[in-house]
């Protein structure tokens, strides 16, 4: 089975004016198409920027990063962004819905940008299958943030990525609906095979995934 | 297309709706402005038209050729013949010279006609406006004629050998008053008894008039078809050529129009700035998020500038379309008030307002989005990630230029352009230097200050560079508005200063030098103050440094192609300016060494230079004299002006007769026939008519200016609310943090009204000093009106600008507090 992650001696360093801080040190750590895994520990430990510079928007100071075989260390910004259009999927923890947009036309957008001409039609699908199926012309302000989050998850899969990445998707939820939104997130990745990356800081919800990782000051501890 | 989709979404969603609003607003300002100040300009020519009484006047010696009728009327044009000359009138046993006009029913072609049942009546009752002429065996009788031949109206009057009816009396002729033509007592005839009186015979001195009006091109195209007749007996006449007494007021209402449109665009520009500021603020996050998903830098630019072109292009339409309402709207509410009729807009003022639309855009919202597409897709994860926008500076230097050019080819004037661009930008220097201080000192001083004050004042300074920026955008505007405001009221006050209502009203030409002493006395005696009286001279220009006049000297030269009237002075007369050289006072040698005095028109045209000597003939003498001073004069001045003055002394040799001016009320007007009895070669030419005309033009001018003014208000108070709208999301989060801490509304409420009010107090303050001096050298270089100094505007500025600002601000800001601090966090999130 082909490695869907890869990275190599990842090493991420910025420059500060008193100092160099050393965000990420030295990891390295591989995973299969169709694993979970879950990057957990303290508030500064790195994770955000090691789900960034996995996903392919920002790039490391040393290292290499394989997705699905590709190395993207050394693509530019245009060619990681087809990368990203080719294999990634994302779940934030403040949804990032966009505001003016209802929830179809929300989960309809990254469809339409890739020139999809049943954008609409999967995106009332995949609404229906987060259980929205009433919602769809709501706006986001309209909705209850797990509604929201349902939404940005239906928007994630809709593009069918290999690899989805998740930074702590149940950050902004209470305990209840939180644990709605993680069941969903956890059905709809094993229905579509996809890689799933999430940060997090809730162990319940580590614990779901296959692999966890653990940074402290940007090491990975074992 | 995704573009248009996008769009569409922005807009239901309200993302779009105050890009779009300044844009739509920026684009039905220019466009209403520009169509009624174009409109208002071609009302005001047809009214001064009415001087002519008609678009165009062909003056010829000879009766016209058919071919002129012909072509007039396959040119769609409008015609009335006229023939001038001077016959004796009898009523019974009284006789009287009078100066006879035949003309066709359907002159006047533009104006009215003023007539009468009384004679000498002061009472607007007894007058009847009328585009009639008398019917065939009719005539109408000037006033002053009616004691000279003792007429009452209904009597028979002998023209010739025709005996026509008096049944009228004229007051006033739509073209009674131009030059001096006017001498002697008028009568009004029909054409069709001219061949009975049998008054024009063969040698017989009669003037020929073709009177034309229609559509401007036909009958531009027409004036030029006559020039390529180039018949030596044929004059063409415009309203321009009659008017040159009007001319400096129609130019400088024309200015100010122009002034108004560009000040219109200007403020339009800032309030797109702003607005499209806020639109790629508040887009940064979405262009993260599109990056996420692997769209290109290249792609998302497309994206937007697609987006903003569709934008454009669709709020430009809308905005021409508001425009033509607003317009039509504000033309239909004064449309009674000229009696002439409006012409239709031509096309300059829509395609105007669509550049300006256009380049609104590009120099405005493009340069606010160009940077969008490099925002960092980490931003996805990371809010602290940072976004580089262009730098303001090269976006305020992009915005400039476009804004300099819009107003260089919008008012095609450079210098207004430099006046007003220099204004601001020196008030964005001010407001950021002062501004910055101002904002560090209220710092200060706020620990002595209220809880609200403190919390104001920290917030202003905390959001200091959005503070400023709102602060240009205030200051800029408000100096905007107390320009047009000033430099309006001292533009009408000028011109009600220049026409008093004793402004002289009658000139007294034609004095022998042994008459001026009596008839001075006799008008003083009857309490009427003539003024100076200058001595006039008929005499022809011959030769300029010894060589014979050219051919195109004398096209260009109305003075070298007629007579001229040379004059003496001692003093330099009323208005009038040495430009170059020097007057008598500082010249030495004797008065005939002196030289001559020349207008500055008549030197352009004939390219005199100081030190040039000329030769007039007078009357086959020969005067030669070299150019001595060059002098600017006013026309309007309702004083007797001349081409060319000397010394006085020099022309006491050659023939010469008197003339002065004065006021003479309406109700003394038969004091003219007493002075005309007791000297019967005297001439008095009545110029009531004119200065009416002059007062009314001015009125309607004045009338279009404050449209106009109303119209920059509201775009003013746009600019305004844009750059409110641009801290409306920081202070919606504050808000909403300080009500869930358990702040009042009334505090939150007094915050923001405190802020407002300062950066309007503060801003208002700073616009009264740009104000001050764009408006000092709109005065002296462009209006050539005296500068004086304005304590309203210091005044009105900052109280005005907190007053405006502050309830602006709050009326803007008034959801911050009826929402629920929740759904506000929310909303932002």
């Amino acid at each position: 089975m082909t490695n869907a992650i890869v990275t190599k001696n990842l090493n991420k360093i910025v420059t500060t004016a008193e100092n160099e801080l050393k965000i990420l040190d030295d990891i390295n750590f591989s995973l299969t198409q169709g694993e979970s895994l879950a990057i957990v520990g303290p508030s500064g430990a790195g994770k955000s920027t090691l789900l960034g510079l996995l996903a392919g928007l920002d790039v490391p100071s040393s290292g290499e990063i394989y997705l699905s075989g590709k190395e993207i260390t050394q693509l530019d910004e245009e060619q990681r962004a087809a990368v990203r259009a080719e294999l990634v999927g994302f779940v934030f923890q403040t949804f990032q819905l966009l505001p003016s947009l209802t929830a179809l036309e929300n989960v309809a957008l990254p469809l339409e940008l890739r020139g999809d001409k049943t954008a609409e039609k999967q995106a009332r699908e995949y609404l229906e299958r987060v259980g929205l199926g009433e919602r769809l012309k709501h706006y986001p302000r309209t909705l209850s943030g797990g509604e929201q989050q349902r939404v940005a998850i239906a928007r994630a899969f809709a593009c069918k990525p290999k690899i989805l990445f998740a930074d702590e998707p149940t950050g902004n939820l209470d305990s209840v609906t939180g644990k709605k939104v993680s069941d969903l997130l956890f059905e709809i990745n094993q229905e579509s095979d996809a890689t799933l990356v999430l940060v997090t800081h809730e162990q319940r919800l580590a614990e779901r995934c296959q692999n966890i990782i653990r940074l402290d000051a940007g090491k990975i501890k074992v | 297309m995704l573009s248009w989709k996008l769009l569409k979404r922005d807009w239901k969603g309200g993302q779009l709706s105050l890009i779009a609003f300044s844009l739509v607003l920026a684009v039905a300002v220019v466009t209403s402005i520009a169509m009624v100040a174009d409109r208002v300009e071609k009302a005001l020519n047809r009214e001064t038209s009415s001087f002519l009484a008609a678009d165009l006047v062909i003056n010829s010696s000879k009766a016209f050729d058919a071919s002129y009728l012909q072509h007039a009327k396959a040119k769609n044009l409008q015609t009335a013949n006229i023939l001038q000359f001077s016959s004796m009138l009898f009523n019974g046993d009284e006789s009287n010279l009078a100066s006879v006009k035949a003309v066709e029913s359907s002159y006047p072609l533009r104006g009215q006609l003023t007539v009468s049942d009384v004679a000498f009546t002061a009472d607007e009752n007894d007058w009847e406006k009328t585009t009639e002429t008398p019917k065939p065996g009719e005539v109408w009788i000037g006033e002053r004629l009616i004691p000279l031949l003792n007429i009452k109206l209904g009597d028979e009057v002998e023209i010739g050998q025709a005996k026509l009816k008096a049944t009228k009396i004229v007051v006033a002729e739509p073209d009674g008053a131009t030059g001096f033509s006017a001498f002697g007592a008028r009568v009004l005839m029909n054409m069709a008894d001219i061949e009975t009186s049998q008054v024009i015979q063969p040698g017989s001195r009669v003037r020929y008039k073709l009177l034309l009006a229609g559509e401007e091109a036909d009958v531009n195209n027409f004036s030029q078809w006559v020039k390529d007749q180039n018949s030596p007996h044929e004059r063409i006449i415009t309203p321009r050529d009659s008017q040159e007494n009007l001319q400096s007021t129609l130019d400088r209402g024309r200015q100010f129009l122009l002034l108004a449109g560009s000040v219109g665009v200007m403020l339009a520009a800032i309030a797109l700035a702003l607005a499209s500021n806020r639109y790629a603020q508040r887009h940064i996050n979405q262009v993260a998020l599109l990056k996420s998903w692997g769209q290109s830098a290249k792609q998302v630019r497309r994206l937007y500038v697609l987006q903003c072109a569709l934008l454009a292009f669709i709020a430009t339409l809308i905005g021409l379309a508001i425009g033509w309402v607003i317009h039509e709207f504000l033309m239909r509410s004064v449309s009674e008030l000229l009696p002439q009729g409006i012409p239709k807009a031509g096309y300059k003022p829509l395609l105007t307002a669509f550049v300006t639309g256009m380049s609104c855009l590009l120099g405005f919202a493009l340069p606010a989005l160009w940077h969008l597409p490099t925002v960092s897709p980490l931003r996805v994860l990371r809010r602290d990630v940072e976004v580089s926008f262009s730098s303001y500076s090269t976006r305020f230097l992009i915005g400039f230029a476009i804004i300099f050019l819009l107003v260089v080819w919008y008012s095609e004037s450079l210098s207004l352009a430099i006046y007003f661009l220099g204004g601001l930008l020196l008030v964005s220097l001010v407001t950021g230097l002062f501004g910055y201080l101002l904002l560090a000192l209220g710092k200060r001083v706020a620990h002595w200050a209220g809880s609200s004050w403190k919390l104001a004042l920290a917030n202003l300074w905390r959001r200091r560079s959005q503070t400023l920026l709102q602060m240009v955008a205030f200051s800029s505007t408000i100096l905007l508005l107390l320009v047009m405001l000033t430099v309006r009221t001292s533009l009408l006050d000028d011109w009600s200063a220049k026409m008093p209502a004793d402004a002289p009203n009658h000139f007294v030409v034609n004095v022998a030098p042994y008459e001026v002493e009596p008839v001075n006395s006799l008008l003083k005696q009857e309490n009427f103050e003539p003024q100076s009286w200058y001595s006039l001279v008929r005499a022809r220009l011959t030769q300029i440094n010894g060589v014979d006049l050219t051919e195109e000297q004398q096209r260009n030269s109305e003075s070298v192609r007629r007579e001229v009237n040379l004059s003496t002075s001692t003093e330099l007369p009323i208005d009038n300016k040495v430009l170059q050289g020097k007057w008598w006072d500082e010249l030495s040698g004797t008065p005939e060494q002196q030289g001559v005095s020349v207008e500055e028109e008549v030197a352009k045209d004939l390219g005199l230079k100081l030190g040039d000597s000329i030769s007039f003939s007078v009357g086959g003498q020969v005067l030669q004299t070299s150019v001595s001073s060059i002098r600017s004069l006013k026309w309007e001045n309702m004083q007797p002006n001349f081409y060319f003055l000397f010394p006085k002394g020099v022309l006491k040799n050659y023939p010469n007769m008197s003339i002065t001016s004065v006021y003479i009320p309406r109700q003394k007007k038969t004091v003219v026939n007493d002075v005309l009895k007791l000297y019967p070669t005297i001439a008095v030419i009545d110029l009531d008519e004119i200065i009416n005309t002059i007062k009314k033009i001015i009125d309607k001018v004045s009338l279009g200016l404050e449209l106009i003014l109303l119209l920059v208000l509201v775009c003013g108070s746009v600019v305004m609310f844009a750059a409110i709208s641009s801290s409306f999301d920081e202070r919606q989060q504050e808000s909403a943090i300080l009500r869930t801490l358990g702040s009042s509304r009334n505090t939150i409420l007094s915050v923001l009204g405190i802020e407002f009010f300062l950066l309007g107090l503060l801003s208002g303050l700073i616009a009264a000093i740009g104000a001050e001096a764009v408006i000092y050298l709109l005065q002296t270089y462009m209006f050539q009106i005296p500068h004086d100094f304005h304590p309203s505007i210091w005044l009105l500025g900052p109280l005005g600008g907190a007053f405006l600002i502050g309830v602006l601000g709050l009326w803007r800001s008034r959801e911050i507090v009826t929402v629920p601090p929740l759904q506000s966090l929310r909303a932002l999130n």
